[in-house]
C-alpha cells in the first residue's frame, strides 16, 4: 500500500476543516467565495479586482454564468491562475465549481480565448500546480488556504485533466488550426470532471 | 506511524461532521443575470479576441487593475500613505 504523505493529509485536514468552520458559523464556502457581497451577479469577480498573491505568483476570484457544461448544482466557480515573469503574462491553472452550500462539484480546464491566457502546455501547468500556494489577510483567508489545499489534494486529477486537455487541442488544431480553435467560441470547457471531496478523503484513508 | 493514523481517524471525523454541518447551511443566494454591454457582446459574436480580459470575450479573465481616480496626486486618497503636505 502506497503511504500517505503528511502534506497531503494536511490538505485533507484543511479542505474539510476549512468548510466546517464555515458551516459551524452558519456559513459557507459559497457565502464566503462572494467576499462580503449579498448578491452573486452573473460574471462579476468576486472579490471585484480578485486575489492576487504576488508572493507566490498565483491569483484567484470567484464568479458565476452558465455553459453548456455547467453542473445543474453548480453555484459559481473559482479560476486560478499563475503569474508568469512578465506583467499581463498569466495561465489558468484550472476551475472549480462549487454548488451552493459550498461543496466542490467540479474541476475543468478552459480554451485560450475564456480567461485571455497565456498558453502553456500541460507539463508547464503541472509545475505550476506542484508549487501552487495562494495567501491573502483578511476575510478571503480561509477560503485561499482551502483553495491551496484543494489543489494539492487534486493534483493528480488537476495533472490528468490538463494533459488531456493538451491531447484534444491537438487533435482538434488538426483539423481547424490553432488559432481558429482558441478563439472558437463552441469550446469553453476543454475537459472537466466532477468530484466529490468524501470520495477523495475515502481514497485518503485507503492508502497507507 | 500512529500520528498518521490518528490522523486517518480525525479525517473521518471530520468529514461527516462536515456533512452534517453542511446540509443545515442556507444555500449562497441564487445568481442574478447580468446586463451585458451590446457592443461588447457583439464583438464576442464575430470571435474577435477582446483586448480587454474582463470583457465578455475573455469572460474568466483576471480583473484588470484599475488606476485609481487622483492617483497621480500624493494627496490624493489613491496614495493614502504619502507625506503630509
Amino acid at each position: 500500500m502506497a503511504a500517505v504523505s503528511e502534506p497531503l493529509l494536511n490538505a485533507a485536514h484543511d479542505a474539510l476543516g476549512i468548510p466546517l468552520r464555515y458551516a459551524r458559523s452558519g456559513s459557507s464556502l459559497a457565502m464566503a467565495a462572494m467576499a462580503g457581497a449579498r448578491q452573486c451577479v452573473e460574471l462579476q469577480h468576486y472579490p471585484r479586482s480578485d486575489v492576487v498573491d504576488t508572493a507566490h505568483g498565483t491569483r484567484f476570484y470567484y464568479h458565476a454564468h452558465g455553459s453548456r457544461h455547467t453542473p445543474g448544482n453548480e453555484h459559481g466557480h473559482f479560476h486560478l491562475f499563475a503569474h508568469g515573469s512578465q506583467p499581463g503574462d498569466y495561465t489558468h491553472l484550472a476551475g472549480l465549481s462549487i454548488d451552493a452550500r459550498g461543496q466542490p462539484v467540479r474541476l475543468f480546464t478552459t480554451n485560450c480565448w475564456v480567461t485571455g491566457e497565456t498558453w502553456r502546455t500541460a507539463a508547464e501547468v503541472e509545475q505550476f500546480l506542484v508549487r501552487f500556494a495562494v495567501q491573502t489577510q483578511g476575510r478571503l483567508a480561509p477560503v485561499a488556504r482551502w483553495l491551496t489545499a484543494m489543489v494539492h489534494l487534486y493534483r493528480p486529477q488537476l495533472a490528468q485533466l490538463v494533459r488531456r486537455r493538451d491531447t484534444l487541442m491537438a487533435r482538434r488544431s488538426a483539423r481547424q488550426g490553432w488559432d481558429v480553435l482558441c478563439e472558437d467560441r463552441q469550446l469553453d470547457v476543454v475537459t472537466q470532471t466532477r468530484i466529490s471531496l468524501a470520495k477523495r478523503i475515502q481514497q485518503i484513508q485507503q492508502l497507507g | 506511524m500512529k500520528k498518521s493514523t490518528v490522523s486517518r481517524s480525525k479525517l473521518a471525523e471530520t468529514l461527516s461532521a462536515l456533512m452534517l454541518a453542511t446540509a443545515l447551511v442556507a444555500p449562497a443566494p441564487a445568481v442574478l443575470a447580468a446586463d451585458a454591454p451590446a457592443a461588447a457582446a457583439s464583438a464576442a459574436k464575430d470571435g474577435k479576441k477582446a483586448e480587454n480580459p474582463c470583457a465578455p470575450g475573455n469572460p474568466c479573465g483576471p480583473a484588470k487593475k484599475k488606476k485609481k481616480k487622483g492617483s497621480d496626486n500624493p494627496c490624493a486618497p489613491g496614495n493614502p500613505c504619502a507625506p503630509k503636505k
